[in-house]
């Protein structure tokens, strides 16, 4: 089976994006007639590949860009946003071809055969077009996913001015109809829902009290001042811009940052980059003044574990009260400074934290008298 | 000793010695409750020496006051005066992390009228960063700094605009036409930015840039004012500000203004202007002598406006191109300033001589010329962010759309002020512009800026997505909720949700 | 003891004959069948050891669970004295014994139909048991809190077997424990979408009470009748008011229209949170799960607590001063 080279029927049809619908005030002819260009446009999109201008081609990589994968765009673009690890499926069919020792192309199992989508077929066979079934030419025809029909209480006032028909039998009839449409629609979707359900697997992020990476939330709590949340979310995203716009770190050699993508990558993730940073500094374990132990009033110091949120918890408070001796009137610059400092092992955190680390060497042998 | 009273009247002697030499009489005296001399013999008290004890100061508590015991953090100095200042302005054009977006067009002669880009972001053509930067057209907080060069949406108001400058220029039709248009629309909706597509497209299209980058810096009473002359004490002239003016147009426009020649006698300037002097030459007179600069910018203005050299200057003389006005936040320009008359009684913004120029340009032209007589676009913007509230500008804008819809004013229809409200009649008059007489001068309008399409919205979250700050696939469901979030596409939002971060690490 | 002396004895039979449920008996006296024991064992010519250990292995109870008629004992021949007084219910000297018994008849029961499938704890029938007071008065025991929740779990782990596989038996010793008039039967009739064709859903938090009202259109929300950016300039606030159609992925499939009042705008956002999803499960009641993962339909019923008289604020109290 040929390899499934697809360079702009990937999305063969979320491609044909509906016209802008919006109703913004203003002249209407010249709305319309962008309008009409860029439906003009259309078709040397969709299947473009005799006709190739270097302005439609641009555009349709526009529209295509999104959703496809990276290998499907046109000119090898690499977008940020593409994973770096290939796709599930072509793992399994790698795993199974290592496994299966089949190197002649058969898929081992039938969830890697790869047919042809009938919307591929669709969109080569203008006669398949024609002749498929209702249901699939809606679907093209409709591919924003929007109703075709609206209940909005506007649409209300015309459908009950409808109801006024000279027949009463044609409006209990289109009553009917629409009863049956409403059914059809349920039963389609599932009982009890009017549009498709939630395919997406909830996350942890995806509740609404906990929205926020665990990191940041833990860190903005951090950066809040005298109960006020939304200053320090925005000192957050303050900090978070600085970290992705100042140049990559030169991290050192003897304080280097946990492993992790190469340095001139973090900028484009700060979150990453602000999890590297605060892991990075955050120490193992705390001393804990242990009195009575030894007896005659002396203490004995005596590492403890952290676990990894009280750990980050120390970091961020170091990083924090070691910015307060900086140079700069702005609470969170001088935080976000401080965060590149420390990325850089510029930072007295760093020591701070050999401090402990070294006292917690120090007292290993206390920990037999706990 | 002497007695301060006369023994024959009884009268007090004028030359009364000081009353604390006055003898303490033992009784006490009576004084009556009308007069309104003090107490003769009130013996000044010594405030006794209260020692260590102070008093409480006003409104302070009488407890007693314990010491913090928090400790005490070292702080670093304050940084120096105007470095705060100076970073809070400073505007960051670029960040070299940001990935370059492949494909990205420049705004150019072709494409701002190029609908099949309608949604697509357009680069600002690195040349032409200097001038806009010139003529202040960037403001610090429009989320420039994140990517790696500016970019604009092109939205269909850009389109349409842009459409128009090409017309102006192109259309021997259109020649001379005037556009004027007043800017409005909620906070982020994209009316500043508006105003910086139009002056790229006119800096392309080697027209004239005039611009007020913040009307507010003329009435805060921050640059120096004087009056105009001694026939009018009560219209003032803002010499720096104007200078600056100067500075900002001779920077922005140095390549047209070093083509064109001097076509006329100034008699203000008397001898500074020379026969075939440039315009940027006229222009650099004012900004070397501030004392001069009104009268500069006036010349200048003639000249820029001239469609025909006059007698005797017919030699050197092109004509002149098309103009850009545009002039940010004019909300500060309709309420009295900071400034304060003679009479130490507020001046009204309208009593600047600046602000009068620009604002009579709002008005139909006389004596046959259109305000722009080479023709060009008057954009005055209100601002959704920093603006006071002034009611006689909300009517008064009401009643330009209303005109522009063909409401007479005498009609019922016709937006009128509450009763009993202050209203700013000078406001109304400079927004009243009816339609001119002249056929190239357009009348005023008003257009409102809301949010931008879905389309567009889409184009926009792409180029975030490809300049690799976000790290989501943009679909069109997302995009969608993006859009409602942003309050129906208010770009400014869409902005500040592109660049928001919520996603949780991947840490491999 | 109050068997060693035959005064005693009698003192305490009579006692004894009050109070029914403990009733014991001569244990030489050939006693007509005790219901109690014949449903358990068929002799009644029982040895002592016998009563507690039954043949089969099985245990009886002295509970209510079978409502016995009891039949008077014959009169006490005083000449001959008995062995010793033996409780009908072998939990007596347990101190409730009563309870014990219910206790150790669900165990048993549990025992028995441990085997049956279950449905997730909140896929159950909700039943109203006995509040603790309620309990006592039922036992007339004094029981500990404590026990009686390891009770309740028994029968909620009871109330979980498959309804339709639940065995009589379940059913009916379980009913024991409910109050009477089941409370949460009372359930509202499902709202409906309004001829409009609007869903509507109120909520509140902290000081704030919303109203929202959705249609089905293309994603417009207005609060108060302002737009989104102007009524929440947050974004924050603005994804919390969303968040319903959000993560169920409607943002654009509805119209939002909300009233909302008091409070500061954390409050009236999350407010709005919760009217919005109730109304959304107006028009999808399927959406359930999702929307209750989501944690939307969760109501925080947090307050301002209150300023007490003394305290400086609610909890703070005055700086103690030594003089």
């Amino acid at each position: 089976m040929p390899p499934r080279l697809n360079i702009l029927t990937a999305r063969a049809v979320p491609v044909l994006r509906q016209p802008s619908t919006s109703a913004v005030n203003g002249s209407a002819a010249a709305r319309r007639s962008i309008a009409t260009i860029v439906n003009a446009n259309r078709p040397s999109t969709t299947n473009g590949l005799k006709f190739v201008p270097s302005v439609s081609v641009r555009m349709s990589q526009r529209w295509n860009s999104s959703g496809s994968d990276g290998k499907d765009k046109p000119e090898g673009y690499k977008g940020p946003t593409e994973d770096p690890l290939p796709h599930v499926s072509e793992e399994a069919a790698e795993v199974s071809k290592i496994m299966d020792k089949r190197c002649d192309g058969v898929a081992s199992s039938p969830e890697l055969e790869q047919g042809t989508p009938v919307s591929e077929i669709l969109q080569r066979d203008k006669n398949a077009q024609k002749h498929a079934p209702k249901v699939m030419q809606d679907q093209m025809k409709n591919q924003s996913g929007k109703r075709s029909f609206s209940t909005s209480a506007r649409r209300m006032e015309s459908g009950l001015e409808s109801t006024n028909f000279d027949d009463a039998s044609a409006a209990m009839v289109a009553n009917m109809v629409a009863a049956v449409n409403e059914q059809a629609a349920e039963l389609h979707f599932g009982e009890g829902l009017k549009f498709e359900k939630p395919t997406k697997a909830m996350a942890k992020t995806d509740n609404f009290r906990s929205r926020y990476d665990s990191l940041l939330e833990q860190f903005t709590k951090q950066l809040m001042r005298d109960g006020k949340l939304t200053k320090a979310y925005n000192d957050m995203s303050f900090i978070l811009d600085h970290l992705r716009t100042s140049p990559p770190p030169n991290t050192s050699m003897k304080r280097p940052l946990l492993p992790g993508p190469s340095s001139s990558q973090l900028p484009l993730n700060p979150v990453l980059y602000l999890t590297l940073i605060v892991d990075s500094v955050a120490p193992l374990l705390k001393i804990r003044q242990q009195k009575g132990v030894i007896g005659g009033g002396a203490s004995v110091q005596i590492p403890v574990p952290l676990a990894l949120r009280q750990r980050r918890r120390q970091a961020i408070r170091w990083i924090i009260d070691s910015s307060d001796k900086r140079r700069d009137s702005n609470f969170a610059m001088r935080v976000a400074q401080e965060l590149v400092a420390v990325a850089e092992g510029r930072s007295g955190v760093w020591d701070r934290r050999e401090a402990v680390h070294k006292l917690g060497i120090a007292g290993r042998s206390n920990l037999a008298k706990r | 000793m002497v007695s301060s009273f006369c023994w024959s009247c009884l009268t007090r002697l004028p030359t009364a010695s000081p009353r604390a030499m006055l003898p303490p009489t033992l009784t006490p005296q009576r004084v009556a409750a009308f007069h309104t001399s003090s107490t003769l013999l009130a013996s000044p008290l010594k405030k006794k020496s209260t020692g260590n004890v102070a008093a409480p100061r006003y409104r302070q508590a009488n407890s007693a006051r314990m010491k913090k015991k928090g400790k005490a953090v070292e702080r670093a100095r304050p940084p120096p005066a105007g470095e705060r200042r100076a970073l809070r302005k400073r505007i960051v054009l670029s960040n070299p992390n940001a990935l370059e977006v492949e494909d990205m067009q420049d705004i150019s002669a072709e494409n701002m009228v190029d609908s099949r880009l309608h949604g697509a972001v357009l680069g600002l053509p690195v040349p032409m960063l200097d001038q806009l930067r010139a003529v202040q057209a960037f403001k610090p907080k429009q989320g420039w700094s994140i990517f790696r060069r500016p970019g604009t949406v092109m939205r269909r108001e850009s389109l349409e605009l842009g459409r128009l400058i090409d017309s102006i220029s192109n259309n021997p039709e259109d020649k001379g036409k005037v556009v004027k248009r007043v800017l409005t629309g909620a906070k982020g909706t994209g009316k500043t930015v508006h105003l910086l597509q139009a002056m790229a497209m006119a800096f392309t299209k080697e027209w004239v840039v005039i611009t007020v980058p913040e009307c507010q810096d003329l009435v805060l009473a921050n640059t120096s004012y004087a009056p105009l002359s001694d026939k009018t004490p009560n219209v003032y002239v803002q010499n720096e500000a104007t200078a600056a003016l100067l500075n900002r147009t001779v920077t922005a426009n140095q390549k047209v203004l070093s083509t064109l020649k001097v076509s006329r006698e100034h008699p203000a300037l008397k001898s500074l202007v020379a026969r075939d002097m440039t315009l940027q030459d006229l222009a650099n007179i004012g900004i070397q002598d501030p004392a001069a600069a009104w009268a500069v910018f006036q010349a200048l203005w003639t000249e820029l406006a001239a469609t025909s050299a006059a007698p005797g200057f017919e030699a050197g003389f092109s004509p002149r191109p098309p103009m850009l006005v545009a002039v940010d936040g004019i909300g500060h320009w309709m309420k009295e300033t900071k400034y304060r008359s003679a009479k130490f009684e507020p001046v009204h913004a309208h009593d600047l001589v600046f602000v009068q120029h620009f604002l009579s340009l709002l008005k139909p032209g006389n004596n046959q010329q259109s305000a722009l007589p080479n023709g060009g676009i008057l954009l005055y913007a209100t601002s959704g962010s920093n603006s006071p509230s002034v009611y006689s500008l909300d009517v008064a804008l009401k009643q330009v759309a209303a005109r522009r819809q063909g409401v007479t004013p005498s009609s019922s229809n016709f937006p009128q002020p509450a009763a009993y409200s202050k209203i700013d009649q000078r406001v109304f008059a400079a927004l009243d512009a009816p339609a001119s007489s002249i056929p190239t001068e357009g009348a005023l309008e008003l257009q409102t800026m809301a949010g931008v399409s879905r389309d567009e919205a889409r184009g926009f979250m792409e180029y975030f997505a490809r300049s690799g700050l976000l790290r989501q696939h943009v679909t069109e469901e997302w995009v969608n909720e993006k859009w409602t979030l942003a309050g129906g596409g208010v770009i400014g939002e869409l902005e500040m949700l592109g660049r928001r971060l919520t996603v949780p690490a991947q840490v491999e | 003891m109050a068997w060693q002396n035959p005064n005693g004895l009698v003192q305490a039979m009579h006692s004894i004959r009050q109070a029914a449920p403990l009733r014991p008996f001569l244990q030489r006296s050939v006693l007509s069948a005790s219901p109690i024991l014949s449903a358990s064992s068929t002799t009644t010519t029982t040895t002592t050891t016998r009563l507690f250990k039954q043949p089969n292995s099985k245990r009886s109870y002295a509970t209510e669970v079978d409502s016995v008629d009891f039949v008077a004992a014959p009169p006490v021949d005083l000449n001959k004295l008995p062995a010793r007084l033996v409780p009908v219910s072998p939990s007596y000297f347990s101190g409730s014994p009563k309870f014990v018994d219910h206790l150790l008849n669900l165990e048993s029961i549990l025992a028995k139909h441990a085997h049956l499938p279950i449905v997730e704890s909140n896929q159950a029938p909700r039943m109203a048991w006995f509040k603790l007071a309620q309990f006592r008065d039922f036992v007339g025991e004094p029981v500990p809190t404590k026990k009686y929740k390891g009770l309740l779990k028994i029968l909620q782990r009871l109330n979980r077997i498959d309804r339709k596989l639940m065995p009589h038996e379940v059913k009916s010793t379980i009913e024991k424990f409910l109050r009477p008039g089941n409370p949460y039967d009372l359930k509202p009739a499902p709202a409906q979408v309004d001829e409009m064709g609007r869903g509507r859903g109120r909520g509140k938090r902290k000081s704030s009470s919303a109203v929202a009202f959705l249609v089905e259109g293309d994603g417009e929300v207005r609060v108060n009748g302002k737009t989104l950016v102007e009524a929440f300039p947050r974004v924050h606030d603005r994804e919390s008011a969303t968040w319903a159609l959000q993560c169920t992925s409607r943002l654009d499939k509805y119209n939002v229209w909300a009233q909302v009042q008091g409070g500061g705008t954390t409050g009236q956002a999350e407010a709005i949170t919760l009217a919005v999803a109730r109304a959304l499960l107006v028009h999808e009641p399927a959406l359930k799960p999702v929307l209750r993962k989501a944690g939307v339909i969760t109501v925080d019923a947090r307050r301002v607590e209150r300023k007490k008289p003394g305290h400086v604020k609610a909890r703070k109290m005055p700086t103690w001063v030594k003089r």
